[in-house]
């Protein structure tokens, strides 16, 4: 495979179509709605102008760290700040082949061989602060129910009492993770990569691998470098998905609450209209004077919201939650989930929206 | 709109449809003349024929109404596509869904994501249109 063919493929398996054709139209090319039409307009422009490429694959950088991410926040105080962000911009990267290949992913062949512990692979910086990117090799399985119907003979023969089989099959998949300061805010950014399979969602068990050992390095990583700080707990995003409701700019696109009459309420809205206009949503809410215990909510913003961003982005925040886990004592949500974010700024737009509602 | 409603059955018994199909064509009519509801689902459809999803040809019959209806010259109903993912509802048009074909995975605009399990999530509806032809 040619190596343009290569990047093209990790492209289509990673990059957001829309971020492609944006590039091309800033490159002066014509765009299109489907990806087979986008590479083979990437590959011919590519033969004149290799500069696409170089865009295209900064592109994906600036993606693939920021994007498709479940994100915790902790509060820093200055000198752990600034010796964080030290350490960020002046470490140096061991020489791994995932190091050499990012921001493109490495052939199976060589990841296969990894032995699946978060390792540093890069190290970036922007406008806003800097950061470390880990990858590591992840296991996920996807399972297969075959109905009694569909056995072999072999299969009948051997399992003669059974309704259904379940197969299982085990596949490998690169996965990048994320420590970033932000020197304004003074605030890490714990960005875990939660897609299993093309910006599909991993399943609970599988996020909570990804959100526990990231945090597990974050704490070495810091307490390495600051002696004797101890990160404690992220913030709690609980308290704020009630500001993000109250959030005169977005969309909601997805809420759970419960009224004081204690009914459980999950509503979504069609993408890119905003939940507080529909009628029903509306008029529910004034009834009951907007007396809502929100613990789920979902916003997406447009591009144009964000300074320095790109216009046609769509970045959205999910709070999780559910309202068995509001009720209990010391209850916490400790990440967000990130979509649509495909630039530095668009990272830090979200992270400003998230000081604006503390 | 009464007026617009009788215009309709007309149309329809001077087309010459077969009297099963004719008189489908009138029962999904009435159906959408009976409220100002505007979007609508094949159920709802099936339904007000009395007809059943399991047999084939019941459903080539509401198909062959729905053609009718949604067809330039009468133009009461339009046929749209929406793609849902967690409980989100997505706008998806002809163009999106031939992108999806051609890449095996589905991108939208307000969606961040291109998803290859994509054909067990699109659906269709029926959205009546404001302005009759007739």
């Amino acid at each position: 495979m040619s190596a343009v063919d290569d990047l093209l493929k990790h492209l289509e398996g990673r990059l957001n179509i829309h971020i492609v054709q944006q590039v091309l139209r800033e490159s002066d090319l014509i765009s299109a709605r489907s990806w087979s039409e986008l590479k083979m307009i990437i590959k011919s422009a590519s033969q004149k102008d290799p500069t696409v490429l170089d865009k295209l694959k900064s592109a994906l950088q600036m993606q693939q760290l920021c994007d498709l991410k479940a994100v915790s926040f902790y509060e820093l105080d200055s000198k752990a700040t600034a010796l964080l962000i030290f350490k960020m911009k002046t470490l140096v990267i061991p020489a791994t082949d995932l190091a050499a290949s990012f921001p493109l992913g490495v052939d199976e062949s060589i990841l296969k061989k990894n032995d699946g512990q978060l390792k540093i692979i890069a190290k970036f910086s922007d406008e806003f602060g800097a950061g470390v990117v880990l990858s590591r090799r992840r296991n996920f399985t996807v399972n297969n129910e075959i109905y009694q119907s569909a056995f072999s003979a072999e299969m009948k023969k051997q399992f003669p009492d059974a309704d259904k089989i379940i197969e299982v099959k085990v596949y490998i998949r690169q996965t990048f993770d994320v420590l970033y300061v932000n020197k304004i805010h003074k605030a890490l950014e714990i960005r875990s990569d939660f897609t299993r399979e093309d910006g599909q969602q991993q399943t609970a068990g599988q996020l909570k691998k990804s959100v526990d050992d990231l945090r597990a390095f974050a704490n070495g990583f810091v307490s390495n470098t600051v002696k004797g700080y101890d990160l404690k707990h992220p913030i709690n995003l609980l308290p704020l998905a009630k500001k993000v409701y109250e959030d005169k700019s977005g969309s909601i696109k997805k809420i759970g609450f419960a009224t004081e009459d204690e009914s459980v309420k999950r509503e979504t809205m069609k993408a890119g209209v905003d939940l507080r206009d529909e009628l029903f949503h509306k008029t529910g809410a004034e009834a009951i004077e907007h007396k809502m215990a929100i613990f789920e909510v979902a916003i997406q913003w447009h591009g144009s919201d964000v300074i320095g961003g790109v216009a046609g982005s769509k970045p959205e925040i999910y709070i999780p939650g559910s309202y068995r886990e509001y009720t209990k004592i010391g209850a916490r949500t400790d990440y967000l989930f990130v979509r649509g974010v495909r630039t530095y700024a668009d990272s830090n737009f979200i992270l400003n929206k998230i000081a604006s509602y503390s | 709109m009464m007026f617009t409603e009788m215009r309709l059955y007309e149309v329809i018994n001077s087309v010459g449809f077969e009297p099963p199909v004719a008189d489908c064509c009138k029962k999904i009519a009435s159906l959408l003349f009976s409220s100002d509801k505007r979007l609508y689902y094949y159920v709802d459809f099936l339904e007000a024929c009395g007809l059943s999803a399991d047999t084939p040809q019941d459903l080539h019959k509401i198909q062959f109404c729905i053609n009718f209806l949604k067809s330039n010259s009468i133009a009461l109903i339009k046929q749209e596509y929406r793609y849902i993912c967690e409980d989100v509802v997505y706008e998806v048009s002809v163009e999106d869904l031939q992108a999806a074909y051609e890449d095996g995975a589905l991108s939208l605009d307000f969606l961040n994501h291109s998803d290859r399990d994509w054909q067990s999530k699109v659906y269709v509806v029926f959205v009546r249109n404001s302005v009759p032809m007739l």
